[in-house]
C-alpha cells in the first residue's frame, strides 16, 4: 500500500498536468477534452478513496515531496479532515464535469470548451493543493491559482455582466492574496519557518506574540474575503451569479468552503491558541451578521441564481461559525455544514442550471409552476432546498443541530440567536421558492420538458447524497470525528 | 415496568411514510393511489393496534434507538400518552381517507397524486411524533409536519391560499425555531430512551433558565396547539380541502401540538417541578384565554367552516387546561374531550365539506332550510354539535364532568369560571348553526344536483356514532385514559 503516500502529490499533479495537456491538444481535438476531465476527476476519486482507507487505519501521515525534509523540502500533510475534504473535492467536481458537458456546450463558444475544461482541472488541482500542503507558502501559491482559475471561468461567458462580476472578484482575490503574502511575511519574520509544524513549535518559544498575532489576522481576514464573510462578502453574488451554472456549483459548493477550510488551517493547524478573546468575539459577531443579512437578502432577491449566490453567504457563515467555538460540537457542525454546502448548493446550481437549459428563465417570476413540467428535476432541486433549509432527515440539520448545540453550550446566546433566526429565514427563502415554482400558476404557457439524463443524473446524484447523510450522518463522522478531536488537540 | 425492543413503532411510522413517498408516482392511475392511501392508513391502525395489545399484556414499552452518532439519537419508543395519541389520528385517518378520496374527486380532480402523497406523509408523520422516545425524534418529525402539511394547505393554488400557506408557516417556523433552543439546551433529552424518565431536567441550572425553557417548550408547541396570542393561523388554514382542515388541523397537527405540551409537563419537567415553580397557574391562564378567545371568535364567523377552526381553537384548550391543573382527574377530563373533539369535529367537519359540495354554501346566514334537503348530513351535524357541548349521553358530558372537578379539587376558581363561560359560548356558536339549518326559513331554492354517496356519509355517521357510543359505554376509554394518567400521578 505504499503507493498510496504518493497519492496526494498525483491528485495535485495529474489534473493539473492535463489541463496542460489539454491546452496543447485543443487546436486540433476539441471533443477529447471532457472524456480527459472525466478520467481525471474518476481518478483523483479514487485516489481520494484510497487515502479515505489509509487514514482510517493508520491516522494522519506526513509525506516529503522527493524525500526532501523540512525545512528545505515540501511538506504534505494529510489528515483526517484534509481528506474528508479531498473526498468532498472529488466528488463536486466529477459531478459538476459530467454535468458541464452539454450546458457548456449550449452557453459558450465552440472555440471556448476546452478553455473551460483547463481551468476546471487548474481549479481542483490548486484546491486539492491548498488542502494537503503542509507549509503556508504552499498554501499561498496554490490559493493564486485557484483565483486565478476562478475569475477566468467567472468570465468565461465573456458577456459584459460576466466580465465585471468577475473583473470585481479579481479585485477581491487580489488583495486577498496580498493579505495571505503580507501575513505569512509577519510569521516568517519571527519565526523563520514557513511549516505548520516547525511554527507552532517555534511559537511556543516566544515570548510577545503580537507580530505572530498580525499574522494570523491578516491570513483570517484573507480567507474571509475568499469564504465571503460579512462585509467582506460583496463580490460573490454577481460572480456566482453571472457564471455558468456548474462552474457556481464548484465555486459555491467547494471554493468558498476552502476558504472556511482555510481559516481552520490557520486556527487550528498553524498557530493554535495564539488568539486573544476580542478576536474572537469580534469574528463571531461579523459572521452572525453575514448570517442573518445573506439570508435576508436572498429573501427579496428575483433572480434564482443569485438568489442562490447570496444564501451562501449565510450557508458558509454557519460553517465559518464553528470555526471560532473552539469546542467538539462547533468543529463537527462546521464540517458537516461543509459537506451540506458542498452537495446541496452544488445540486442547486445545477438545478438553476437545468432550468436555464431548458428554458433560459432565470427569474422567480418566470419559474411559476415550472415543478409540474419538469418534476423529476425541480424535485431534486426541491431536496436541495430542503437541506440549505435544515429541514429533519437531510444533512443540514445535522450541522445545525451541532452548532447550535455547541453555542448553547458554551452560552454564546448571540450566536445561539443567529443560528437559530438565520436557519429560520433560510427556512422562509426556501418556501418561498418552493411555492413558487411548485404551486403557483404559470403566466405563460411555454412547453418544458424534462432536463436531459445526462444533466438529471448528476443532480440525482447529489440530492440522493444530502438526504443520505442526512439520515446516517455516521458515515460522515468516520472521518470527522477523530479527525475533529485530533485537531483539537493541537490547541493545547 | 418490562422493557422490550421491537421494531414495531419505527415501521408503523416507516412503512406509511415510505407509501406516501409511492403514491406521488402513481401519476393518473387513481385506483392505485386510492388503494394505496387506504393500505397506509390500515397499515398503521393494525399496527398501532399490535403495540396496543403488546402494551396490555405485558405492561412494557417498546422501543428500538437507533443512533446516528454522539449525542444524535433517534429513537422511538411507545407508553401509554403517546398510544393514546396515536390511536385517535391512525383511528380517524383509517375513517377519513373514504370521504378524502371522494371529496377530492369532486372538488379538486387536479394533481391528486400530490395531494394524497402529503396526506399520507402527514398522518405518518403525526403518528411518528407520539411514538419518539426522546426529543429530538420528536422535533424532527414536529418539524417535518410542518413541512409536509403546507403543500396541503396551499393545495388549491389560488393568490388566498397561498397566502394562507406564508401565514401557516411563519407561525409554526418560529415556534419551531423556539423550541428547537430548548430542545438544544436540554440535551439529556436527546439520548435513547429519554422519555423512560419522568423529570430528568436538574433544578439546578437555576429558576431563571427553567423558566426561560419552559416558556420556550410551551411557546414552540403551544403555536401548534392554537394558544391564545399565537391562534390565528388556524382559522386562516380552513381554506385548505375540507380533508385537511378536518383530519390535520382539527386532529393531527393540533393534538401534536397538545401531545408536546404534555410530555413537556409530564416528563420533561415532570408534575413536582412544575408544581414547584407554580408556573401551572400561567398555563391555566393561556388555555383559558384561548378558550374564551376562541368562542368569541367562533360566535362571530359567517364561514362556517372558519366558525368550526374558531371553535377548534377553543376546544383543544380544554386539554391543556385539564392538564394545567395538575391533578389527574381534570387529566382524565381533558384527554377524553380531546377524544370527543378528534371524533365529533372530524364530524363537523365533513359535514361542511359535504354541505359545500352538495349545494355550494359555505356560510351559516345561506344554510337555511338545508335541514330538510340533507337529514342525514344535517342530523349528524346537530348530534355532533350536542356533543361537543357536553349533552349528557355523549362523550363531552363525560369529559366535562372529570375536568369540571378539576378546580374543585385544586380550589381554582377562576378557571371554574372559563369552564362555565366556554361551554355557555360553545352551545352558542354551534346551536346557532343547527337552528339555521332546521328552523330558519329559507326565502331561496336551490337544487341538489349532486348524490352524496356512502363513501362520504359512511365516515360522517362513524364519528358522531363512536362520540354516542363511547358517552354510553365509556368505561374501556376511561380504562386507557387511566393508565395514562397513573403512568405520572402513580396511581
Amino acid at each position: 500500500m505504499s503507493f498510496v503516500l504518493h497519492l496526494p502529490v498525483l491528485m495535485v499533479a495529474v489534473p493539473i498536468a492535463v489541463a496542460v495537456l489539454i491546452s496543447v491538444l485543443l487546436t486540433f481535438k476539441r471533443n477529447i477534452a471532457f472524456v480527459l476531465s472525466v478520467l481525471t476527476m474518476i481518478f483523483c476519486l479514487i485516489s481520494s478513496l484510497f487515502l479515505m482507507v489509509k487514514v482510517i487505519t493508520e491516522g494522519s501521515f506526513v509525506y516529503y515531496v522527493s524525500d526532501w525534509p523540512p525545512p528545505w523540502g515540501i511538506e504534505i500533510f494529510i489528515d483526517r479532515l484534509s481528506v474528508y475534504m479531498l473526498l468532498l473535492i472529488a466528488i463536486v467536481g466529477l459531478i459538476s464535469i459530467i454535468y458541464s458537458e452539454l450546458y457548456i456546450k449550449k452557453v459558450l463558444d465552440h472555440q471556448k470548451i476546452p478553455f473551460y475544461y483547463m481551468l476546471v482541472l487548474f481549479l481542483i488541482g490548486s484546491i486539492v493543493g491548498f488542502v494537503i500542503s503542509g507549509d503556508i507558502f504552499n498554501m499561498f501559491i496554490f490559493f493564486e491559482i485557484l483565483s486565478l482559475s476562478s475569475y477566468s471561468l467567472v468570465a468565461i461567458s465573456g458577456d459584459r455582466e460576466a466580465l465585471r462580476a468577475g473583473f470585481r472578484y479579481l479585485v477581491m482575490g487580489i488583495v486577498s492574496s496580498l493579505f495571505i503574502l503580507l501575513g505569512l511575511g509577519f510569521i516568517y519574520s519571527v519565526t523563520g519557518t514557513l511549516n505548520f509544524t516547525q511554527i507552532a513549535l517555534r511559537v511556543k518559544e516566544l515570548s510577545d506574540l503580537t507580530v505572530i498575532q498580525t499574522g494570523a489576522l491578516l491570513l483570517i481576514v484573507a480567507f474571509i474575503i475568499e469564504a465571503a464573510i460579512f462585509p467582506l462578502h460583496v463580490w460573490l453574488p454577481k460572480a456566482h451569479g453571472k457564471a455558468p451554472a456548474p462552474v457556481s456549483a464548484l465555486l459555491s459548493g467547494l471554493v468558498i468552503g476552502i476558504g472556511v477550510f482555510g481559516m481552520i488551517k490557520v486556527v487550528y493547524y498553524i498557530l493554535p491558541g495564539v488568539y486573544p478573546v476580542s478576536f474572537v468575539v469580534f469574528f463571531r459577531g461579523l459572521i452572525s451578521v453575514g448570517i442573518i443579512l445573506g439570508a435576508i437578502f436572498a429573501l427579496f432577491e428575483n433572480d434564482l441564481k443569485i438568489l442562490l449566490a447570496q444564501s451562501s453567504i449565510s450557508q458558509i457563515g454557519f460553517a465559518a461559525i464553528g470555526v471560532f467555538f473552539f469546542s467538539y460540537s462547533g468543529l463537527m457542525g462546521s464540517m458537516l455544514q461543509l459537506l451540506n454546502h458542498a452537495f446541496a448548493k452544488s445540486a442547486l446550481f445545477l438545478g438553476a442550471g437545468a432550468v436555464i437549459y431548458k428554458t433560459g428563465f432565470r427569474n422567480l417570476d418566470e419559474m411559476k409552476g415550472i415543478g409540474k413540467r419538469m418534476p423529476i428535476t425541480m424535485g431534486f432541486f426541491a431536496i436541495g432546498l430542503a437541506s440549505i433549509a435544515s429541514i429533519p432527515m437531510t444533512c443540514g440539520f445535522v450541522s445545525k443541530y451541532y452548532l447550535c448545540l455547541a453555542a448553547i453550550k458554551q452560552g454564546l446566546w448571540g450566536s445561539v440567536g443567529a443560528i437559530l433566526l438565520g436557519g429560520f429565514l433560510s427556512l422562509l427563502y426556501c418556501l418561498r421558492i418552493i411555492s413558487c415554482i411548485f404551486f403557483e400558476k404559470p403566466d405563460s404557457k411555454v412547453e418544458v420538458k424534462e432536463a436531459p439524463l445526462k444533466m438529471l443524473l448528476p443532480l440525482g446524484v447529489l440530492a440522493f447524497l444530502t438526504i443520505f447523510f442526512g439520515v446516517f450522518p455516521r458515515a460522515a463522522f468516520v472521518l470527522i470525528e477523530p479527525g475533529v478531536k485530533e485537531i483539537l488537540g493541537f490547541l493545547r | 415496568m418490562n422493557q422490550m425492543v421491537s421494531m414495531i413503532p419505527i415501521t408503523a411510522v416507516a412503512l406509511p411514510f415510505l407509501i406516501g413517498i409511492a403514491i406521488f408516482f402513481t401519476g393518473k392511475n387513481k385506483k392505485l393511489m386510492g388503494f394505496l392511501s387506504s393500505i397506509a392508513a390500515l397499515l398503521s391502525l393494525a399496527l398501532v393496534s399490535a403495540l396496543y395489545s403488546m402494551l396490555v399484556r405485558g405492561n412494557m414499552d417498546v422501543c428500538c434507538p437507533i443512533c446516528f452518532g454522539a449525542g444524535f439519537t433517534f429513537c422511538f419508543r411507545v407508553d401509554w400518552l403517546g398510544l393514546f395519541f396515536a390511536g385517535i389520528t391512525s383511528l380517524l385517518w383509517v375513517a377519513s381517507i373514504p370521504y378524502s378520496i371522494k371529496y377530492m374527486e369532486m372538488k379538486f380532480p387536479d394533481s391528486r397524486a400530490r395531494f394524497f402523497g402529503f396526506f399520507t406523509l402527514s398522518a405518518a408523520t403525526a403518528i411518528g411524533v407520539t411514538m419518539a422516545g426522546n426529543m429530538l425524534t420528536l422535533f424532527a418529525l414536529y418539524e417535518l409536519l410542518t413541512i409536509f402539511t403546507y403543500p396541503l394547505v396551499v393545495h388549491a393554488e389560488t393568490p388566498a391560499a397561498l397566502k394562507a400557506g406564508k401565514k401557516y408557516l411563519v407561525y409554526l417556523l418560529i415556534g419551531e425555531m423556539f423550541l428547537l433552543f430548548a430542545v438544544l439546551s436540554t440535551p439529556e433529552f436527546a439520548g435513547p430512551r429519554a422519555f423512560a424518565k419522568i423529570g430528568l431536567i436538574s433544578s439546578e441550572i437555576g429558576s431563571k433558565m427553567l423558566l426561560v425553557l419552559f416558556c420556550s417548550y410551551i411557546v414552540g408547541f403551544g403555536i401548534k396547539a392554537a394558544i391564545f396570542p399565537f391562534s390565528n393561523w388556524l382559522p386562516t388554514v380552513s381554506i385548505a380541502p375540507t380533508p385537511v382542515t378536518g383530519l390535520l388541523h382539527a386532529v393531527a397537527v393540533v393534538n401534536v401540538g397538545v401531545y408536546g405540551i404534555m410530555r413537556v409537563i409530564l416528563n420533561v419537567f415532570g408534575i413536582e417541578l412544575v408544581r414547584s415553580m407554580g408556573v401551572g397557574v400561567l398555563l391555566v391562564f393561556i388555555s383559558g384565554a384561548t378558550i374564551i378567545y376562541g368562542s368569541l371568535m367562533a360566535l362571530r364567523q359567517d364561514d362556517l367552516k372558519r366558525r368550526l377552526a374558531f371553535s377548534t381553537v377553543d376546544y383543544i384548550s380544554y386539554p391543556i387546561l385539564g392538564l394545567a391543573l395538575l391533578s389527574p382527574t381534570a387529566l382524565v377530563g381533558g384527554l377524553l374531550l380531546l377524544v370527543t373533539h378528534a371524533f365529533l369535529k372530524l364530524s363537523l367537519f365533513f359535514c361542511a365539506g359535504a354541505i359545500d359540495i352538495q349545494t355550494g354554501k359555505t356560510k351559516v346566514s345561506e344554510l337555511s332550510g338545508i335541514g330538510r334537503r340533507l337529514p342525514f348530513v344535517s342530523t349528524c351535524f346537530a348530534i355532533g354539535s350536542l356533543g361537543l357541548i357536553g349533552m349528557p349521553l355523549t362523550l363531552g358530558f363525560v369529559g366535562k364532568w372529570y375536568l369540571w372537578q378539576g378546580p374543585m379539587e385544586t380550589g381554582q376558581p377562576s378557571a371554574m369560571g372559563v369552564l362555565i363561560a366556554g361551554a355557555i359560548l360553545c352551545a352558542f356558536y354551534l346551536l346557532y348553526v343547527v337552528y339555521v339549518l332546521f328552523f330558519k326559513q329559507s326565502n331561496v331554492d336551490f337544487v341538489c344536483d349532486l348524490q352524496l354517496n356512502w363513501t362520504m356519509l359512511f365516515p360522517i355517521g362513524a364519528g358522531v356514532l363512536m362520540g354516542l357510543v363511547f358517552g354510553i359505554f365509556p368505561k374501556g376509554l376511561l380504562l386507557l385514559v387511566n393508565n395514562v394518567t397513573m403512568c405520572y400521578f402513580g396511581g
